[in-house]
């Protein structure tokens, strides 16, 4: 594992160690992270072996906006979830924090 | 590491909800895990959270989980959102699902001999499978679901409950858990309104808590009080695996500060089981048996108290120093308001005074504590089976050295505190412990004031 791939999995543990204390991301770090907007869930699940179980991830879909890579308006798909704000404000994926705005409700995710 | 994994050493909570085995199960661990959060109150929920209703059920899940997440209480919190999750609304496992997955894999530690993190991804996968709609036609509770994908499973999990064979009838419905109407309606005047808060166990089904896990339960309380392995054998060889936890009435007998107060405390956490103190010392008989309805004030007897704050039928009530209760002619009384309780046919329907109903409290688990039995009247003796609980020995100082030391850096919330103790520390406290009597108490005092100075030392280093 290279070092910035262990550097961005402590911020990660340090960020669900947080919500797990209770806190929410930062007003600050909310305003810097890229928008999702007329997002859904998307679950992809795969089979795995010893034990022989079903092994799932959560990813979101939708059209950002402020993102370092992608350009604003694009549909992207984004890395595993490891965080889902119950009320929908906010996303913390594998790699980065995301503030969601309205889910799709066209989109009753397609299976 | 979470503050959960220090003081425990079973799974965090989310992971152990994985393992139960239906909707009620899996919200009696939940509910008397949350009994004594500030800013967390429960019982203003009990009526919807007990309801059997769905929706009701589900509003205060996600209510509790608003408060717990407030008072900092993440595992809580996310227990409360498995609670609530329905097969047949597939999204409500959306919020649940990333974090849990997250933290089985990455986050959370926890020793693993009993429950692996394979067994637990294993075991997710069939909430994956609900998330995903597998599920959706079905009015099972995903607890249920779980537990019947997976008896098709080879799942060698040591120290759970084996699974049984299922009857047809058992395929088709989630049974019901064990439980007993304590307050029978036509048993029962009208209540008046003093008595509002117990308006909810009228006719209501409360669960009977089974006993699961002994043998874990067993090794847990030896790991902690070494001293007192004969009592902890004496008390759960009543215990039948899967069944109702009940015991015959315990006296637990010892000098000061050998922890029996603590240790019941621990074995109702152990059990899931809600632990309601009653303080012999203080006490005033009327406030025992319950006061007359038609009285401004009215109060009803203790173990209904007990049973109405648990919300289960066999919740623990402990009396705690009961000899306490012998120095005046009024308190003395104590211990006659006492006798009807301990035996099962009276306490089956046993009449309240102030509730003005008939209750079965036959279920309700009496355990008492006392430092000498002497004078306690014979009558009362004779119901309760007397354990003796004694003073640790200088062998046992390593184990309980360690627990104490656990538990203060718990408190202290630092991580830095739990540097294991160095064996010339160990021989000093050994010392100052025999001088100071082997009790736990003293025990506390002295680790405390060891790691005190140790912290002193290291910060002018």
């Amino acid at each position: 594992m290279s070092l910035a791939q262990a550097y961005l999995d402590r911020l990660l543990k340090l960020d669900v160690e947080s919500y797990f204390n209770g806190r929410s991301p930062s007003a600050l770090a909310l305003k810097e992270a890229p928008v999702l907007e007329s997002w859904w869930a998307d679950i992809v699940c795969e089979l795995k072996s010893d034990p022989p179980h079903l092994a799932g991830e959560i990813a979101l879909l939708g059209h950002v906006t402020d993102h370092p890579k992608h350009a604003d308006g694009q549909l992207i798909r984004t890395a595993a979830l490891a965080w889902l704000d119950r009320h929908g404000k906010w996303a913390r994926t594998r790699d980065g924090l995301y503030r969601l705005g309205h889910r799709s409700n066209a989109a009753e995710s397609p299976r | 590491l979470t503050q959960d994994a220090l003081t425990h050493s079973s799974p965090p909570l989310p992971v152990a909800l994985l393992w139960q085995r239906g909707w009620p199960s899996a919200a009696q661990p939940f509910w008397s895990r949350i009994g004594d959060i500030a800013g967390v109150p429960r019982d203003d929920f009990a009526a919807d959270f007990w309801s059997g209703r769905k929706d009701r059920c589900k509003q205060a899940c996600r209510a509790l989980a608003d408060l717990l997440f407030a008072a900092g209480r993440g595992e809580e919190a996310l227990s409360a959102l498995m609670l609530a999750a329905d097969p047949a609304e597939p999204q409500s496992f959306e919020i649940v699902l990333p974090q849990l997955a997250y933290a089985i894999e990455l986050f959370w530690e926890w020793p693993t001999a009993r429950v692996s993190r394979p067994h637990a991804l294993q075991r997710l996968g069939v909430w994956w499978r609900a998330a995903r709609g597998d599920f959706e036609e079905d009015d099972s509770s995903i607890f249920w679901i779980t537990r019947l994908e997976m008896l098709d499973q080879d799942d060698p999990s040591d120290g759970l409950p084996p699974a049984r064979e299922l009857t047809k009838s058992e395929q088709e419905d989630e049974p019901e858990e064990p439980g007993i109407v304590v307050m029978p309606k036509d048993k029962a005047t009208k209540l008046n309104n003093f008595q509002f808060e117990f308006k909810g166990l009228v006719d209501a089904r409360l669960p009977l808590v089974r006993a699961l896990d002994i043998s874990a339960v067993r090794t847990q309380l030896l790991a902690e009080y070494p001293h007192a392995a004969t009592a902890i054998g004496l008390v759960l060889r009543d215990l039948r695996q899967g069944e109702p936890v009940r015991l015959r009435p315990l006296l637990l007998t010892g000098p000061a500060g050998t922890g029996k107060s603590r240790l019941v405390r621990r074995l109702g956490d152990l059990l899931g089981i809600g632990v309601y103190r009653y303080d012999g010392s203080g006490a005033s008989d009327s406030m025992f048996a319950g006061s007359p309805k038609g009285w401004g004030n009215t109060v009803p007897s203790a173990p209904a108290r007990a049973v109405n704050q648990m919300r289960i039928a066999n919740p623990i009530l402990l009396i705690d120093e009961i000899e306490k209760a012998g120095t005046s002619s009024r308190n003395g009384r104590l211990w006659d308001a006492l006798l009807p309780f301990l035996e099962r046919e009276t306490a089956g329907r046993y009449r309240d005074v102030s509730l003005d109903a008939e209750l079965d409290l036959s279920w309700v688990l009496h355990i008492a504590t006392a430092n000498s039995i002497e004078n306690l009247p014979d009558p009362l003796k004779d119901r309760y089976r007397v354990v003796r609980v004694p003073l640790p020995q200088l062998v046992d100082l390593p184990q309980l050295a360690a627990n104490v030391l656990q538990e203060l850096a718990v408190e202290a919330g630092e991580q830095g505190l739990t540097w294991p103790l160095a064996g010339d520390e160990l021989e000093v406290i050994g010392r100052a412990w025999e001088k100071a009597g082997l009790s736990i108490r003293q025990l506390q005092k002295i680790v405390a004031a060891t790691v005190e100075a140790r912290n002193v030392t290291a910060v002018r280093h």
